[in-house]
């Protein structure tokens, strides 16, 4: 592996450790030619999500720092001074990022010979996001078990496994396994859920 | 001298056949808390805790220095393996530790890193032994002053990671310093950017951003291209578990530069050891850059050693400040604290006078803890790596639900895993659009140091800014990032092409 | 699709990371019997863990057969230590089955109390507060308080010290409070909490200095506070006396007072009133039972608190925290709680 030339397709991943240079990126040959028909103007610029979110930032340091009650007397520099340092800086990152997803759009490279009619998997993250927000309301609720059980489901499905009841039943196993070993051997808080109902007591 | 002999008289009364098997069941446990993304080694420290309070003071302490460095240990197996970090300590080790496990040699990374973690760890150990009670005036040396400039050398000594597409690192940092100024201010009691939400007046805990953007992000960057390219995503693993010779060589220096690094940190609380494993890998980096063959990108062996050599270094220093000073410069320390005093040892300047056996049998407990560690966890590597067998869809449904464990149990509180999920989307349209997330995360440590050393220095000067000079140390660390500075940009002008493979 | 066939090669559970899950079942009755063995193991482990959801959902009203006690703070701080402290005591005097500490952190403890008020008819669950937790409740305007909930006994208190380095120019208290009101600003004051601030803004107020004008450096927890006057960050600290002594008796610190209603017992230290200065704030530990419970659950937890503070261990652990036993129930609490909920606002209102 180490030897091979062909690029990594996700080799800068935490620390960008690898190749960012996005003249060299755009030399490729846009791997999705063979459907022009599909490529609008938006095409490689998703990234002009990044200014997007990072101006959204700002704006909300900027709303933060206009409403914050400030006790009399504080002294320079206050509370508002470092974020409005920051919000300057993200406003003027979020031009510069702006200039240059619309000068260099981003083409990236595909290895499995096949293409998309988009880049990301939208449905397989859909699975695993819509699985972690179901486990975030339903933990309380369900308990850990279930909840936890029916995440480890949906991310598995999500990222391609087809055997419906297998999953489930090896989702429970695993958070089976962990309620019992953290839970009850570590002693960590973790909900009962509806298995309280069916508790004596009162 | 004297600390040699009373070193050996520690050894004498930990070294028993139940001791033995107490430091073995710690490292295990810790080792296996340490493993949670989120989870890491202050958790297991803190659900471990009440299992050694059933032992002896000397028994309960080898066990705790089991506990203790083996969720240390177990922190960065994760990282190389799924790149998965479940502590900031351990971002630094999946640059080239990841990349390493990638091209089929996750048992010879998880080696590295269990060699350097030891390197790190018996090496402050030593120095604990020998100059604790000379830490205490160095530490005393250090206000606010001192910690601006240190903040700011920080940031310029980890630029590198920053540097590589300059736009981009900055909108990462500025959102890592824009997420730290969440939460209630200290100095006025000011709510900042809360929302009114009581859940955000403490601020966004570093270990919920960490499972966030680097864990619960790189499955949805997972998930959205595992089966648009089945290739990029295969894990390969060699045959041969243990570090050749040549290996070992090339770790070497790297592990002690490490080590030389981390020491510092541990008695000036910085935030815990993120820094100095961010600052070893810079190291690592630049010198790799001027060798013939340089290896950084495809998995460099050094590019692991020292980030890790460094961690552990500045955690086992962080031990020795905790006993000489009783300054828990860390979560993990505060509560190592209270158990301390639970057997009666008040960690102080008087702790050496006045329970000199019990300390020395703790220190001595350390270096056993160690060794132990070292011995379980080498024979380990090639087994922990055989995790990377698991089918993909199993492995990463199983990374999810720890993640979901280890941000729920620290509070308990629901809000918490939403906070969790709306940040790990942030993360994925990071990775997805090649934004380094290191620069965020040192952000979130560096940005609160450098905004309270200035505000503090301003307010006990009483608005002076001559006082951010009036010391030697600081105009020192001035002086020093300056050379560097200087370094920085004569490379840059000499050598534009030195890039990376 | 390639994606389909991977997962499917073996039915192979996690935990064992060793197994190889590439290798195909060598005959079907090899693999049928690897299936059953598997959904044998899976009945029993999720069996296991669904009667044990079960188990720690019920013991109901039964206080000495199943108790959480909440810390509103993370691990390693003063209320986790109280609240880890009983868990020993409890658990060694076999009081209570079945003990367990959860700590529920943030803002100042108002959310554990907000969760602690949700809890009605629970007398099971019981959270520990204290000083800071008032000035919580005041300082973020939070919307429950201790009257929704049900206090149940004041246990123990700390006082604050206050200190200035070894080599400071101030001897007395006297030589610091002149100095510090000639110019409030040149005077800067640390501490390790809320409730330390609170010490040092009521020692201003008698000392008949602005409160406003007062300069507080805040730190979090009393070694940082200790860090800071030794490096001249600050130049006094008003600081938990256990977080001192130490320092104090190594020759390190001075002490200057100690904000206490009277000496403690072998500390050569006066307190504040002694010299002029009635500060008595004191930094106590209640322990509070959520709303709705009978009468009788109350008595049954005031019994198990009474109990529980008279083992050998809490004693030791009474010494060990240098905590003074204050121990106090029934309606002279509620007066008590009153005055000192009002004392705390007042205080509070001088922060803002």
């Amino acid at each position: 592996m180490s030897t091979s030339s062909t690029p990594e397709p996700h080799g800068p991943t935490a620390g960008g450790t690898g190749d960012q240079d996005p003249a060299r990126a755009s030399d490729r040959p846009p791997s999705g030619s063979q459907t022009p028909g599909r490529w609008g103007f938006f095409t490689g610029r998703s990234g002009l999500v990044i200014p997007l979110l990072l101006a959204a930032f700002a704006t909300y340091l900027v709303v933060g720092n206009l409403t914050m009650s400030i006790p009399k007397g504080a002294d320079f520099p206050g509370p508002t001074f470092f974020p409005w340092f920051l919000a300057a800086v993200a406003y003027v990152l979020a031009a510069l990022l702006v200039v240059h997803y619309l000068r260099h759009p981003e083409v990236p490279a595909e290895t499995s010979g096949r293409t998309y009619t988009t880049f990301s998997d939208w449905r397989a993250i859909a699975w695993c996001v819509g699985g972690f927000a179901a486990f975030a309301v339903l933990l309380e609720v369900l308990g850990w078990v279930l909840a936890a059980g029916l995440l480890f489901w949906c991310v598995a499905r999500g990222i391609g496994s087809r055997r419906a009841v297998f999953d489930l039943v090896l989702g429970l196993v695993v958070s089976s396994l962990i309620y019992l070993t953290f839970g009850i051997g570590l002693g960590l808080p973790l909900p009962s859920g509806v298995f309280g109902l069916f508790a004596g007591g009162n | 001298m004297d600390q040699l002999i009373a070193l050996f008289g520690g050894f004498g009364g930990a070294l028993s056949p139940m001791n033995l098997l107490w430091v073995v069941v710690g490292c295990l446990l810790g080792t296996a808390v340490g493993v949670v993304p989120g989870l890491g080694s202050s958790m297991a420290v803190a659900l471990l805790l009440p299992l050694t309070f059933a032992l002896d003071p000397t028994g309960a302490f080898i066990m705790f220095a089991g506990v203790y460095f083996g969720g240390l240990f177990g922190d960065s197996t994760m990282a190389i393996l799924m790149n998965t970090p479940g502590q900031g300590s351990a971002i630094a080790s999946t640059f080239e530790g990841h990349a390493m496990a990638k091209s089929g040699r996750a048992p010879q990374a998880l080696a590295t890193a269990a060699i350097g973690a030891f390197v790190g760890g018996m090496i402050a150990s030593t120095v604990v032994v020998f100059l604790a009670p000379k830490l205490a005036d160095l530490s005393a040396e250090f206000g606010p002053a001192e910690y601006l400039a240190l903040a700011l050398f920080a940031f310029v000594a980890t630029s590198s990671i920053v540097a590589d597409s300059a736009v981009k690192g900055l909108a990462s940092l500025v959102l890592g310093l824009g997420i730290a100024c969440v939460g209630i201010d200290s100095f006025t009691g000011t709510e900042r950017f809360t929302m009114g939400v009581p859940e955000m007046f403490d601020g966004i805990s570093i270990v919920t951003v960490t499972v966030a953007i680097l864990a619960l992000g790189e499955v949805f960057h997972v998930a959205a291209r595992i089966r648009r390219d089945p290739e990029g995503h295969e894990m390969r693993l060699s045959g041969r578990p243990f570090l050749s010779r040549a290996e070992f060589r090339e770790a070497l220096p790297a592990w002690l530069r490490g080590t030389a690094i981390g020491l510092p940190f541990g008695i000036i609380p910085v935030g815990g050891s993120e820094v100095p494993t961010f600052m070893a890998y810079d190291v690592e980096r630049r010198l790799d850059r001027r060798r013939p063959d340089p290896q950084f990108g495809r998995g460099a062996i050094r590019g692991l050693a020292g980030p890790e050599a460094a961690g552990n270094s500045t955690t086992g220093m962080a031990m020795g400040a905790l006993l000489a000073l009783g300054l828990p410069v860390s979560s993990t320390a505060a509560i190592m604290l209270a158990a301390f005093q639970q057997y009666g040892l008040q960690p102080g300047p008087l702790l050496f006078t006045r329970a000199a056996d019990l300390v020395w049998a703790l220190l001595a407990s350390f270096f056993i803890a160690m060794i132990v560690l070292l011995a379980l966890n080498l024979p380990f590597a090639s087994l922990w790596a055989k995790l990377l067998l698991i089918p993909r869809p199993y492995l990463y449904a199983g990374i999810m639900v720890f993640c979901g464990l280890g941000v729920y149990a620290t509070a308990g509180q629901p809000f918490d895993l939403f906070l969790l999920l709306g940040l790990a989307l942030v993360g994925f349209a990071m990775r997805r659009h090649d934004v380094p997330l290191a620069p965020l995360m040192i952000g979130l440590v560096l940005g609160p140091l450098f905004e309270t050393s200035l505000r503090d220095g301003l307010l006990s000067s009483d608005g002076d800014y001559g006082v951010f000079v009036a010391h030697p140390i600081p105009v020192i660390i001035y002086l020093g990032l300056l050379v560097v500075l200087a370094f920085v940009v004569r490379a840059k002008l000499r050598a534009r092409a030195s890039h990376d493979l | 699709m390639r994606e389909a066939r991977e997962p499917a090669s073996d039915p192979v559970s996690e935990p064992p990371p060793g197994h190889d899950p590439d290798r195909p079942a060598a005959r079907p009755g090899r693999r049928r019997l690897v299936m059953a063995i598997y959904a044998a193991f899976a009945a029993l482990v999720i069996g296991a863990a669904a009667f044990f959801s079960v188990t720690s959902a019920s013991g109901g009203s039964d206080i000495r057969a199943n108790l959480t006690l909440i810390a509103p703070a993370g691990p390693g701080g003063g209320w986790d230590t109280f609240q880890r402290e009983s868990q020993q005591a409890m658990r060694a005097n076999k009081l209570v089955n079945n003990v367990q500490v959860v700590n529920i952190p943030g803002a100042a403890g108002t959310i554990a109390l907000g969760k602690l008020t949700t809890m009605g008819g629970q007398p099971n669950k019981l959270m520990v507060s204290g000083t800071g937790l008032v000035a919580g409740v005041a300082q973020l305007d939070a919307p429950v308080d201790h009257g929704d909930a049900t206090p149940i006994a004041r246990v123990v208190e700390e006082y604050d010290v206050v200190v200035v380095k070894a080599d400071s120019p101030y001897r007395t208290l006297d030589d610091l409070v002149t100095a510090w009101k000639q110019d409030p600003a040149k005077v800067s004051w640390t501490g390790g909490g809320t409730f330390d601030q609170l010490v040092s803004t009521d020692l201003a107020l008698k000392a008949g200095i602005d409160p406003g004008a007062l300069t507080y450096i805040p730190k979090s927890g009393g070694g940082e506070a200790t860090t800071a006057l030794l490096n001249g960050t600050a130049v006094a600290a008003t600081s938990g006396y256990m977080d001192m002594a130490d320092q104090i008796e190594a020759g390190r610190l001075r002490a200057l007072g100690l904000a206490a209603p009277q000496r403690l017992p072998g500390v050569d230290i006066p307190t504040l009133t002694e010299q002029g200065y009635e500060t008595t704030l004191a930094n106590w530990r209640m322990v509070v039972a959520p709303p709705g419970i009978t009468a009788k659950q109350k008595s049954d937890i005031v019994d198990l608190v009474t109990a529980t503070v008279a083992t050998p261990e809490w004693k030791s652990a009474q010494q060990r925290n240098r905590w003074t036993p204050v121990f106090l129930t029934g309606p002279e609490l509620d007066s008590w709680l009153a005055q000192e909920e009002k004392r705390i606002a007042a205080l509070v209102e001088e922060l803002k």
